[in-house]
């Protein structure tokens, strides 16, 4: 069986921009996969191939075992979609907004919508255009989430919400993927503590490439920050281990980020690589310090000529 | 409900403050169109309300462009963040439920208005279909190239650039390609103005096939080359569909309506003139012509004829044959500034005759100025370069005259009483006030009018002034009749443009003069007897068929240039 999301060698150019480079990426069934990235990585663009608003000029994508270039209504009753970018209906209530998606989806779990209206504290008489950022955001999830999707696409949908109305769309989100059915979830965000939340599975785009795709878990395992102190005046090794990440020297330390850690091997790397070598000090890094790294690892790749 | 409904409705709903807007506008409309002819004062010099109707007409237009944009703008094929798009809604039912909208709102609704207005007015029904279906087909013209233009679009600032953009190209190409297309043979439709017909449907057909490829494909420069290529095929089929041979222009003489053979024709006066003339590349080419006056004798006082068509080869000796030409169609004219001749007018000729007969040999108290008839025409119009081979004057030359016979007819009479209707080209007039004045009578009618662009046997022949219809008074006791002196009137338009139209839409007024002639001597013609008894009568021209005749120039001398 097809993954929900599978892409081999997509590219997409406008003009001569290159938006998206030879993108592959798989999302498994039933998982919460996160695409993040800078902005202008290439993220939206990538979604906007999958939703087959804009055609890949070479490779391909498929989004629910079908191409993307094929997705029309029959696909499209199975996803559910929520953009930043997307124009709603503002002259709509979120009630006439229900109402008007409601006769597309033989899945409309009309119950399901009133009990997460309820829940979101959506207001279901109050015009959208009389509405706040995050009371539209929260109207398109609950139009998007009624329906059961098999597949949930979000794209940047926390962005410009306020730290409430945050938690409360990453509620509604956890709560349908946390529940009976193994609807996969699909999101573009620059929002890293929500990802971390939310996400299983964590992709990394920049410049339309993706650099890195694993699970979140595996992914905050491998990484830490690490200080070493040494007895002399310390220096950045001439050629450190390719796992080791911003290294730089100050004092009597020298510091790193170590994006392949293992607990047997790293001290003993560390006095391989740094002699004289006193203490060794290892800390967990946060999702969102990860990406902050590797940001800065892309930023500084770019400014040396696109090496990686 | 279907998912056309589905979204149709929610169109409906989406627009319903503008939809409101155009309701009152198509309401105040009809209101202007019934009760703003009682409002006007036909000696004023300007009218607020014939204003009014204007800009109401104008109003029609812009919100029949506006709500098309905005049908389906608001469900956009541009671009990639319209709602729809994610959506499980299949493009065609998209397409088809714009389609739907547009008809229902923009064509159907102002249709119902416009025919309940016909029918308040009391137009017979036939002309209350025909308005209510040129108003109909306006619409649906208006609808389809503004669509046209919404479809590759997602603003209406962007809209109103590409409309201004197509209204260019539609003009370039209509006056460029009629040049080019001059050689073309025209395609023959036997329907009444088939070339509009052909647009109208080149356009909407066009308009519908846009607009399902771009929500289909959603490629809005393909669809732009598309739209281009819908107006210039539209401009092309009004350049070269034509109606197929009226069928009066061919119908033979019919028969008593006079003997053939007692007819015989000759040219009065002629005289050569040179000039320059535009051929069908667009070039300038130097000409000279002969031109004519020829009369005809021998015909019954009540039929009038015409000439139609001019047929002869001419062979110089010695040289390759020459066929006549007609650069204008002949005229039918009592004066002309370049003719010496001079007739006085001793009111025996026509149209005079063929009116009195008509009305049972009534005497005509106000003759029209007229002269006895001659046709103007050219006979023959060489380029410069061929008529050395002519010099300095040869003939005789044998041609063969085709004639139109036609004759005056009563139309319609009623009563000249307040509330009296006739039908009459100008439209439905109703009697609304009969005012003497100490010089005749002033009549002022109100008019509902569906001016047909119809070809009828006078202007089909260049037939002028004199031949077209006459709104006159009749007393059968007394046995006389008057024409109108003078008309004056005021039109409310229903639209804005009439060249979509094969007619005029709208109600105006209109007051006719009837005035005793100064000659009478202040006779009482039109005393209260006269009036009381008195009919308001249309008399138009009837077509009797063509015959031929053979007609002799015994010299042409295209040298002598005047």
């Amino acid at each position: 069986m097809s993954e929900p999301i599978e892409t081999v060698d997509l590219s997409l150019r406008y003009g001569r921009t290159e938006a998206v480079r030879s993108l592959t990426m798989k999302v498994a069934a039933g998982s919460v996969y996160a695409l993040v990235g800078p902005n202008g990585a290439g993220k939206t663009t990538t979604i906007k191939a999958l939703m087959n608003l804009l055609r890949p000029s070479a490779g391909r994508a498929s989004v629910l075992g079908i191409d993307s270039r094929q997705v029309g209504p029959a696909v499209l009753q199975r996803i559910g979609y929520v953009s930043e970018n997307q124009e709603l209906p503002l002259w709509m209530t979120p009630s006439d907004l229900l109402a008007y998606c409601a006769p597309y989806y033989p899945s409309w779990d009309r119950a399901f919508a009133a009990s997460l209206a309820k829940q979101l504290a959506l207001p279901l008489d109050k015009p959208l255009k009389a509405c706040s950022r995050g009371m539209r955001m929260k109207a398109a999830l609950v139009a998007s989430l009624a329906l059961h999707p098999e597949l949930l696409i979000l794209d940047e949908p926390f962005a410009g919400l306020d730290a409430l109305v945050r938690e409360e769309f990453a509620a509604g989100v956890l709560e349908v993927a946390g529940g009976d059915r193994p609807w996969t979830v699909f999101i573009s965000s620059h929002d890293i503590d929500e990802v971390e939340r939310l996400a299983d599975w964590i992709g990394v785009i920049n410049d339309g490439r993706l650099e890195l795709a694993e699970p979140v878990s595996s992914l905050v395992a491998r990484f830490r920050r690490v200080e070493v102190t040494t007895e002399h005046a310390a220096s950045v090794p001439a050629s450190p281990p390719a796992s080791w990440l911003i290294a730089e020297a100050s004092g009597h330390a020298v510091r790193f980020v170590e994006s392949a850690f293992s607990d047997d091997d790293c001290g003993a790397l560390v006095r391989k690589a740094i002699p004289g070598a006193r203490d060794v000090a290892v800390t967990p890094m946060s999702l969102r310090e990860i990406f902050i790294v590797l940001a800065r690892v892309f930023r500084l790749a770019e400014s040396q000529g696109g090496a990686r | 409900m279907s998912v056309v409904s589905h979204l149709v409705w929610h169109d409906i709903r989406a627009l319903r403050l503008p939809l409101a807007a155009w309701l009152l506008v198509l309401l105040a409309q009809a209101a202007v169109m019934a009760f703003g002819p009682g409002l006007i004062d036909p000696e004023a010099p300007r009218s607020a309300i014939v204003t009014f109707a204007g800009l109401l007409a104008g109003a029609r237009l812009a919100f029949t462009m506006l709500l098309t944009v905005l049908l389906i703008q608001r469900d956009s094929p541009v671009g990639t963040t319209a709602f729809w798009l994610t959506r499980p809604i299949r493009p065609v039912a998209m397409a088809a439920s714009k389609a739907c909208s547009a008809f229902l709102l923009l064509v159907l609704l102002p249709a119902a208005v416009s025919w309940s207005l016909f029918a308040a007015l009391r137009l017979p029904w036939a002309d209350a279909a025909a308005g209510t279906g040129w108003a109909a087909v306006e619409q649906v013209m208006i609808v389809a190239l503004s669509a046209m233009g919404a479809v590759i679009t997602a603003t209406i600032p962007q809209f109103a650039v590409a409309a201004v953009v197509g209204v260019l190209l539609m003009g370039v190409a209509m006056s460029d390609l009629r040049p080019m297309l001059a050689a073309v043979p025209r395609i023959p439709i036997p329907v009444m103005y088939a070339n509009v017909q052909a647009w109208v449907l080149v356009t909407v057909l066009g308009a519908l096939g846009v607009t399902v490829y771009q929500y289909a494909r959603r490629r809005a420069f393909r669809a732009g080359a598309a739209v281009a290529a819908v107006l210039l095929l539209g401009v092309f089929s009004v350049l070269v569909v034509q109606t197929a041979g009226a069928p009066a222009a061919e119908a033979p003489l019919r028969a008593g309506v006079l003997d053939p053979s007692a007819v015989t024709a000759e040219v009065e006066s002629m005289w050569s003139d040179a000039g320059i003339a535009r051929d069908a590349r667009g070039q300038d080419v130097r000409y000279r012509s002969a031109t004519a006056f020829l009369r005809t004798t021998g015909e019954p006082p009540a039929v009038i004829l015409q000439p139609s068509a001019i047929e002869s080869t001419w062979t110089p000796s010695g040289a390759a044959p020459v066929r006549w030409q007609r650069r204008n169609p002949a005229y039918w004219t009592t004066v002309d500034r370049w003719t010496t001749v001079d007739r006085p007018n001793d009111g025996s000729g026509q149209p005079n005759r063929s009116i009195t007969i008509g009305l049972g040999d009534v005497e005509l108290i106000n003759r029209r100025s007229s002269a006895t008839l001659q046709f103007k025409t050219t006979l023959l119009s060489l380029r410069e370069e061929e008529v050395s081979r002519l010099s300095p004057a040869q003939g005789p030359l044998d041609a063969t005259l085709t004639l139109r016979a036609w004759r005056y007819r009563l139309d319609e009479a009623a009563p000249l009483a307040v509330g009296s209707t006739v039908s009459a080209r100008q439209g439905r007039l109703a009697v609304r006030a009969i005012t003497p004045t100490p010089d005749g009578v002033v009549v002022d009618l109100q008019r509902v009018f569906l001016e047909r662009m119809e070809t009828t046997p006078d202007t089909a022949l260049g037939g002028r002034l004199e031949s077209r219809e006459y709104l006159m008074l009749r007393n059968r006791a007394r046995k006389q009749a008057m024409l109108a002196a003078g008309e004056t009137g005021r039109r409310l338009l229903y639209s804005m443009l009439e060249w979509f139209l094969v007619g005029r839409l709208g109600t105006g007024t209109l007051r006719l003069h009837f005035l005793v002639p100064r000659e009478q001597g202040g006779r009482a013609v039109l005393d209260e007897q006269w009036l009381k008894g008195a009919e308001l009568v249309v008399m138009r021209p009837e077509d009797l068929g063509v015959f031929t005749r053979p007609l002799r120039v015994e010299w042409l001398n295209l040298g002598n240039v005047r």
